[in-house]
């Protein structure tokens, strides 16, 4: 149970968090390339989070790996989707999509690491969600505020 | 170690997105740097120079140059203002400065594309460091 919460405070919690800081620090002067970037690893985090937490027992060691990148890809696509249309205010800023997309991909490896081979407790996927709907909190803040 | 063995799996799902999460990076890289030109190769005339605003107005900017070949170029602020309307510009990939009319504009590269590499660096030791620990796990 420890080697588990620490993979899964150092996969979800901590590397979201250092690639946070290097963008706050390193281009602070485009807050909604943090936004995106945020935004796109909360959203990935509750989806693929909230999957795990419903895929059953018998199928979770075989098929949890798969479901992450899966859903990774859905995510992305979905990130895609949004900025082709409800988030095209000047045109497809094609910055935004990577950054967003980043967002998920760290998720998914973070999560693939925090998973484990049998289905982690409700506590720890409860711990997932509220992880993720900080990042979107905080990636809605720095993209629009 | 067979297809269907969980190490298998963990360590096909981490390498997958470990590549795409390298591209992303690479893609993030390109596009910055490709806003301010100097990676392109240029040989037009400007038909029309567009401004259009994204959520924080003069943060944000999208500055756009449309060639009369059809081309549309989202470029950085600095060369937005250094070109006009009817000017043809030159010039080949990775020059740093643009023929215009036969002057020379120096180029250089954006706050937001000097940023990116430090930014983008950690980004792939980071998805690095978090794949490398997917692999190590028995």
């Amino acid at each position: 149970m420890g080697r588990l919460l620490a993979r899964s405070f150092a996969g979800v919690v901590v590397a979201p968090l250092v690639l946070a800081v290097a963008y706050h620090e390193f281009l602070g002067q485009r807050s909604d390339y943090l936004g995106h970037y945020l935004a796109g690893c909360g959203g990935t985090l509750l989806l693929i989070a909230c999957f795990l937490a419903v895929l059953p027992d018998v199928f979770y060691t075989r098929f949890a790996p798969l479901a992450i990148v899966v859903l990774a890809v859905v995510a992305i696509a979905i990130g895609g989707v949004f900025e082709s249309t409800i988030y095209r205010i000047a045109k497809f800023d094609e910055v935004d999509f990577c950054n967003q997309s980043l967002g998920a991909v760290l998720a998914a490896l973070g999560l693939l690491l925090a998973a484990g081979r049998t289905k982690p407790p409700l506590a720890l996927s409860c711990g997932h969600w509220c992880v993720a709907l900080a990042l979107l909190a905080a990636g809605y803040h720095y993209a629009f505020l | 170690m067979h297809f269907s063995d969980p190490r298998w799996l963990e360590r096909a799902a981490a390498v997958s997105l470990l590549l795409v999460g390298a591209a992303l990076v690479a893609g993030n890289l390109w596009f910055t740097a490709a806003r301010s030109t100097i990676p392109l190769a240029l040989d037009g005339r400007v038909a029309a120079r567009e401004v259009r605003h994204e959520k924080h107005p003069g943060k944000d900017d999208v500055c756009l140059l449309h060639f009369e070949d059809g081309r549309t170029l989202h470029v950085d602020t600095a060369v937005f203002a250094a070109v006009d309307v009817g000017q043809w510009l030159y010039k080949t990939a990775w020059q740093h400065s643009l023929d215009r009319h036969g002057a020379n504009v120096p180029l250089d590269w954006s706050a937001d594309a000097r940023g990116m590499w430090p930014t983008m660096g950690v980004a792939l030791v980071t998805l690095l460091g978090v794949a490398l620990w997917n692999l190590a796990r028995r």
